[in-house]
């Protein structure tokens, strides 16, 4: 009887991990192109482009803040899940007056963009972001993927 | 009439059915074993055995203990299962450390894993450390358990990253204490049946039902 004890104390020692999940870490080149004139810090977020499964399926979920000091090219290195989520889509606008916030009341002209970075999955990525939707949402530019 | 009652009142209608003899306070009485108090004790005396099993709400499982002939100690092998999506497979020893003719209070340590099914899934390698006070040495016998069970989660990443593949683990322990209160009762030679009340708290500081079970309890001798 003891033998058996052993053996069912032992049994659920095989496969010890609790979870194991797989990250790529991609470092993602960002050109930002800017109206004709215009330079101001750039702010956003990165967004899976689309998480979970069949009906709670959504687009463009936020994971990682974005910031840059304008326009041009920028480098970013993040650390991507690759279980349950789909692409990677960049979303930004631009700070115009300089208050961190984007189109407050009374500002209507801050441009904002959308743009996907491809490859996905991959360790290195490029995504080209125009700002020129003033005052825009991601789910307003987003456009079904 | 609930089953506490149901068992109280088969206790005092049915005296004849196990009639001990007078008992011996030092160190154990003599004759047959008692497996409900050596099952609610947790350890059973050189020689004997017990096995339980258990259902209710939310736990389900059995439990079966056999005296070693060393040092006192029990072997020990326990399954339990809280609404069978969270099932605990455990091995290990057990002692009595005070043996009176009133009290009983025992020690037990198991190691083991667990596998939690469902959203908050989660599995590894486990361990149970238990006091088991028993009231002795009679037909009723009340019980008091406190458990304290923890469980080693070790989590993989593997990382793509341009120079190859990565893998970080990490590890943190995730406890649930458990207590149980246990009445007994002896119905014949070798055959008791338990009914108690489970008081899980199944990852602290969350608030977890409190429970209830009934045991059927057979124990043997050489």
């Amino acid at each position: 009887m003891s033998r058996f004890f052993l053996l069912l104390s032992l049994s659920p020692l095989v496969g010890c991990v609790n979870s194991r999940t797989q990250w790529v870490e991609v470092t993602v080149t960002t050109e930002l192109i800017a109206p004709e004139g215009l330079s101001a810090p750039v702010y956003g977020e990165w967004n899976h482009t689309w998480s979970g499964e069949g009906e709670l399926r959504v687009p463009l979920l936020p994971f990682e803040d974005f910031a840059a000091e304008g326009p041009g090219l920028v480098t970013t290195t993040l650390l991507v899940p690759l279980d349950g989520v789909e692409g990677l889509t960049l979303y930004a606008w631009m700070d115009l007056d300089g208050d961190g916030l984007h189109c407050a009341p009374g500002v209507t002209d801050e441009p904002a963009g959308l743009g996907e970075a491809l490859p996905f999955p991959a360790t290195e990525a490029d995504v080209t972001l125009s700002l020129d939707a003033p005052c825009l949402g991601a789910e307003a530019l987003w456009d079904g993927g | 009439m609930s089953p506490l009652s149901l068992l109280l009142v088969f206790a005092v209608s049915a005296p004849a059915l196990a009639e001990r003899p007078p008992p011996n306070p030092d160190p154990r009485p003599m004759g047959p074993p008692d497996p409900h108090l050596d099952a609610l004790a947790g350890a059973s005396d050189l020689g004997d055995w017990a096995v339980s099993l258990e259902a209710g709400f939310p736990f389900f499982g059995a439990r079966g203990q056999v005296a070693l002939p060393w040092a006192g100690l029990n072997a020990v092998g326990s399954v339990n299962s809280a609404l069978f999506t969270d099932t605990w497979a455990l091995g290990g020893v057990s002692k009595r450390w005070v043996d009176t003719h009133r009290v009983v209070l025992s020690g037990e340590i198991l190691v083991g894993g667990t596998i939690r099914s469902g959203d908050l899934s989660r599995r590894g390698p486990a361990s149970q450390t238990t006091l088991r006070l028993a009231r002795g040495h009679g037909r009723v016998v009340p019980a008091l358990t406190l458990s304290s069970r923890h469980v080693l989660l070790t989590d993989v990443q593997e990382i793509q990253t341009a120079e190859g593949d990565v893998v970080q683990r990490s590890r943190s322990i995730a406890w649930s204490p458990v207590a149980s209160f246990d009445v007994g009762v002896g119905v014949c030679p070798g055959f008791a049946v338990s009914a108690g009340l489970d008081v899980p708290w199944f990852d602290p500081p969350g608030f977890s039902l409190p429970g209830a079970h009934i045991n059927l309890i057979v124990g043997g001798w050489k």
